[in-house]
């Protein structure tokens, strides 16, 4: 099952502070900085399926904004689809947003939603640890 | 490089657990580090006010980080939605972790919107998931919790002839019912001129209490750092507000009391304590109306017969004075309720029977029947006193 998986990380005022490709062929990975919007895109034939992820992270932001002010949950599945691709998201306390792209077929797995659940509950440790320290 | 000793030594932060640790950090050197980080920005500024925005936003930094911790440690990762629910967040869980105390909350309408919150939280909790017909009644209802609540703050502001008279009901096990008996010295509470003003006001700050202000300095407060965190907190939860410190002081007191005056933006809704408990009520209706059997039925009783104690004692508290407000339903079911300083009414709507409950008779039924001719087109009977509606009970 080769499939990759795009995560990024959106601060608060919708700014990329992390982007990764996960999954069993990855990419190279990228860290983006905080104010720096300009993102170096892997040139190679997959270059179109960045975009791509890129455009379907802003389109499934305005759904978040709205959806995480509806319920006090952090992991909010399965929120959005584009073509083959499922969009879910975890919100923290402080609004930030871990987005994670993936290929439709792993969502009819109950297994994976816990996956992807226990996925970002690790991310979300590691996230804190890292804001703490100054 | 690893030092001996009983704490094993992380080499990379980010395995170190984020359990709690040692929960005691030595007081003097938190002294001395607050007093040095004050003195550092006092020679970078000019002026007082300077220096109370430098110091806010040095605690705004730790307010955003407090909030994502605590949330996760404290929380079990449930975010908070809500303006009541982030305040009560800031004024017990960060209070206690970061100062060592509870504040105490406040006696009146505070609590009754804390516990109708957490009341409406139940309610949408056991929304998500659960049908009415599969609300297991066994356990113990969002109505009992409610009035459990409602009548532990009863007796710590010492209204003991409601408990007197909920007794003689001998509807609430009274080991229940803990009473706090310490003093409420420090406290939650809203502001009376504007609809979005807080005040958290505590007795002394712990960052405080080793600073001595100069004279010539005027009215400037070390608890800037506080207001900082706590403003660090609801921004980043998605509730910006402006946070500052005062000193306000007290008669019979040698030092004054700090108080933290939080005062959200306009994009904030500070109404929304309404929906809670009108989520609460109809959400009580909806049970009733689908409740089937006798067991259920006699059950329901009691939760309507502690539902209706728990309205007066609500209408005892001050409530938010508001307009005519009107929330309806699924099911044809339309709650009216009327408030003012001291008086509160509730009309609840159904087909063709209104019921009408308060504290005062101010708004009493004339009223509403000529309302409803006009509307209605047809004359209102008063039938007294409720004795059951729509098959259950009421005492």
């Amino acid at each position: 099952m080769a499939t990759t998986a795009c995560f990024m990380i959106v601060s608060r005022n919708d700014i990329p502070i992390y982007e990764a490709e996960v999954g069993t062929a990855p990419k190279k990975m990228e860290a983006a900085e905080q104010v720096d919007e300009e993102v170096n895109l892997p040139i190679n034939e997959k270059e179109d399926a960045a975009h791509q992820h890129q455009f379907i992270l802003h389109a499934a932001l305005d759904i978040v904004q709205d959806l995480a002010w509806t319920t006090s949950a952090m992991f909010l599945k399965a929120i959005d689809r584009f073509n083959d691709l499922a969009v879910s998201v975890y919100v923290t306390a402080g609004h930030i947003l871990h987005f994670l792209h993936t290929r439709l077929m792993l969502l009819h797995d109950s297994r994976n939603d816990d996956g992807i659940k226990t996925f970002f509950q690790e991310v979300h440790e590691l996230y804190i640890k890292v804001l703490i320290q100054p | 490089m690893i030092g001996v000793g009983k704490i094993k030594q992380y080499t990379n932060v980010l395995d170190k657990p984020l359990s709690k640790g040692k929960q005691e950090v030595s007081l003097s050197a938190f002294a001395f580090l607050f007093s040095e980080l004050v003195q550092y920005n006092q020679t970078q500024v000019d002026n007082i006010a300077e220096l109370e925005r430098r110091l806010e936003d040095a605690g705004y930094a730790v307010g955003a980080r407090v909030l994502e911790l605590l949330c996760h440690r404290e929380k079990g990762n449930r975010r908070e939605t809500r303006l009541l629910g982030i305040l009560s967040f800031v004024h017990s869980t960060v209070w206690k972790v970061l100062f060592g105390k509870a504040l105490e909350i406040g006696f009146g309408g505070t609590l009754v919107k804390k516990v109708l919150m957490e009341v409406s939280d139940r309610f949408q909790d056991m929304k998500d998931g659960l049908l009415p017909d599969a609300w297991d009644l066994g356990e113990p209802t969002m109505v009992d919790l409610w009035s459990c609540l409602v009548l532990r703050s009863a007796v710590q502001g010492s209204r003991i002839e409601s408990l007197a008279a909920l007794q003689q009901m001998n509807l609430f096990p009274l080991e229940q019912i803990k009473p706090n008996c310490s003093p409420v010295a420090d406290s939650l509470e809203k502001g009376t001129e504007h609809e979005d003003e807080y005040m958290i006001s505590e007795k002394e700050l712990l960052v405080n209490r080793f600073i001595s202000i100069l004279k010539d300095m005027g009215t400037f407060n070390c608890g800037a750092f506080v207001a900082g965190i706590v403003r660090g907190v609801l921004d980043s939860a998605g509730f910006p507000a402006v946070v500052t410190a005062h000193f306000v002081p007290v008669e019979g007191q040698l030092r004054p009391r700090t108080t933290i005056l939080i005062k959200f933006a306009e994009e904030v809704d500070t109404a929304s304590f309404m929906s809670d408990m009108s989520l609460g009520l109809n959400a009580l209706l909806h049970l009733n109306l689908h409740a089937k059997g006798t067991t259920e039925r006699s059950k329901i009783r009691m939760m309507f017969t502690q539902v209706s104690c728990s309205l007066s004692l609500v209408s005892m508290f001050e409530l938010v004075p508001s307009d005519l407000v009107s929330i309806s339903s699924e099911t044809n079911a339309s709650l009216f309720i009327y408030r003012n300083a001291s008086d509160v009414a509730y009309i609840l709507v159904c087909v063709d029977d209104i019921v009408n409950t308060g504290n005062h008779n101010s708004y009493d039924i004339e009223h509403i029947s000529q309302s409803a001719y006009h509307v209605v087109g047809c004359l209102i009977k008063d039938v007294g006193q409720l004795h059951d509606f729509l098959g259950v009970g009421v005492n």
